[in-house]
């Protein structure tokens, strides 16, 4: 079924120093695959040469060090659903890994290459956005660290230059934080998002202290929605039913979804209204239980 | 890229490969872009890895790699150099068909038959995983795999049968 008759060469890269050498003379790195076969073969992305990143050691595997869990670029869906520590330490991205895909995609696809193709409905971003997540990048001139929300600049495009990758992401365990993911789909298994949602928020003295709120799948990028989270910033949560009904309705005015196969604008705006209002109380209900 | 750009480093595009498939060791000369799917089906003639969507959202070509069920239409033969690889050919033994196989035939877990061959692989990575699946984890399994023809029930009752919860 391929469109296009495309010819590419492959390379296996088995350290980051050759990996950045073959990416700087042209190559597109590979890891999963998942969705870049299907660009490929829809004439969306033509390359070369293909890089192949999986065997990479120092991409793989999920760690914590110093209160701060770091999941290797290739850590793949599977292994962030089974994970002990993602379930325990961060289920909201266990909520959003166990939605992402089937089975048979999650044994494959990889956290990196899920950011890295920039599409509009990430299921990974909202989530890291919520966390405060940092995004390791290596290349050339070293390594840096941005925020994950920061490496979306478009539909496919990311703030890495042709001769970086993505090393790992790191959250910074926050104890009194509470995080939930909600996703719109059009049935439950295997399905884009319509929308999607990610809330997290730290209340100190009955007070809301802290908050974010990301939205996936309404904007060329994930959306932060940062009215909202200024209009909840300080409110008591005894009235949260009132103040959470108020933050949605500014959180549905901020974002801007378009009309496509899978739902129209309209009907995107008005599901950000409810599925922001439902995420904000799971959040709170999990940020009572750990306060 | 120009046809003769392409014939002068012909041997960039392709690549020397190995791999287990069905217990038996394959060495080949492969295409860089040939799909693992196109590879099993019309190199090897293992024709019961299935092409439905081309797009990893059937499940009609599920094979087993390294121990875990995936489509074979979304990987590059290339890929998968140096991997160990199960279709539905090499379930049976001697003839024997796998408690899988006897599984789907007894509950009557088959109708047009297209989606079998992956649906019995992700079963069967599931259960080499998690031997006592409770009906949810099976329903979660092979969520993946899609069949238009039998609503399901009996497939979920056939892959309990050869976990042994259900007769």
């Amino acid at each position: 079924m391929n469109k296009k008759s495309l010819v590419y060469s492959y390379v296996r890269a088995t350290t980051i120093e050759n990996c950045i050498l073959e990416l700087s003379q042209g190559g597109v790195p590979i890891a999963g695959g998942t969705d870049l076969m299907i660009l490929i073969r829809d004439g969306i992305i033509s390359p070369n040469k293909l890089v192949d990143i999986s065997k990479i050691k120092e991409l793989k595997g999920i760690h914590e060090e110093n209160g701060t869990i770091s999941l290797g670029a290739l850590t793949t869906f599977s292994e962030l659903v089974e994970s002990k520590l993602v379930r325990e330490k961060i289920p909201v991205l266990y909520e959003s890994a166990i939605n992402m895909g089937s089975p048979l995609i999650r044994n494959v696809a990889t956290i990196g290459g899920n950011i890295c193709n920039a599409s509009p409905a990430c299921d990974s971003a909202p989530p890291l956005i919520v966390l405060g997540a940092k995004a390791k990048i290596v290349g050339n001139n070293g390594e840096r660290r941005i925020d994950v929300e920061d490496i979306f600049k478009g539909v496919r495009k990311t703030a890495l230059s042709k001769d970086e990758i993505l090393h790992s992401i790191e959250v910074k365990i926050e104890g009194r934080l509470g995080a939930s993911f909600l996703k719109l789909g059009k049935r439950n298994a295997l399905a884009i998002s319509v929308i999607s949602v990610a809330t997290s928020l730290i209340v100190e003295n009955g007070a809301i202290k802290d908050c974010k709120i990301a939205l996936g799948a309404v904007a060329p990028v994930p959306l932060r929605a940062k009215k909202a989270e200024e209009f909840l910033k300080g409110k008591d949560v005894s009235n949260a039913d009132k103040v959470f009904s108020e933050a949605s309705k500014i959180a549905m005015e901020e974002s801007c979804p378009i009309t496509d196969v899978r739902a129209c604008d309209v009907y995107r705006k008005k599901m950000v209204e409810v599925y922001t209002k439902r995420s904000l109380l799971n959040s709170l209900n999990r940020a009572a239980v750990r306060a | 890229m120009n046809l003769d750009t392409v014939l002068a480093k012909k041997e960039e595009f392709e690549k020397k490969i190995r791999i287990i498939v069905n217990g038996r060791e394959v060495e080949m000369i492969i295409p860089t872009t040939e799909r693992l799917l196109d590879t099993l089906r019309n190199r090897l003639g293992l024709t019961s890895v299935k092409e439905g969507c081309s797009s990893g959202e059937c499940g009609a070509c599920t094979i087993i790699l390294d121990g875990k069920a995936v489509c074979s239409c979304l990987l590059h033969t290339v890929q998968v150099d140096g991997s160990s690889i199960v279709t539905l050919e090499g379930l049976a033994d001697n003839g024997k068909l796998h408690p899988l196989q006897e599984a789907f035939i007894k509950a009557g877990a088959v109708q047009c038959g297209y989606c079998t061959p992956g649906m019995i692989l992700t079963a069967k990575a599931l259960l080499d995983k998690n031997p006592k699946p409770t009906e949810e984890e099976i329903i979660e399994a092979i969520s993946g795999n899609l069949c238009r023809c039998t609503g399901y029930v009996k497939i979920i009752e056939a892959i309990k049968i050869a976990s042994g919860a259900a007769k």
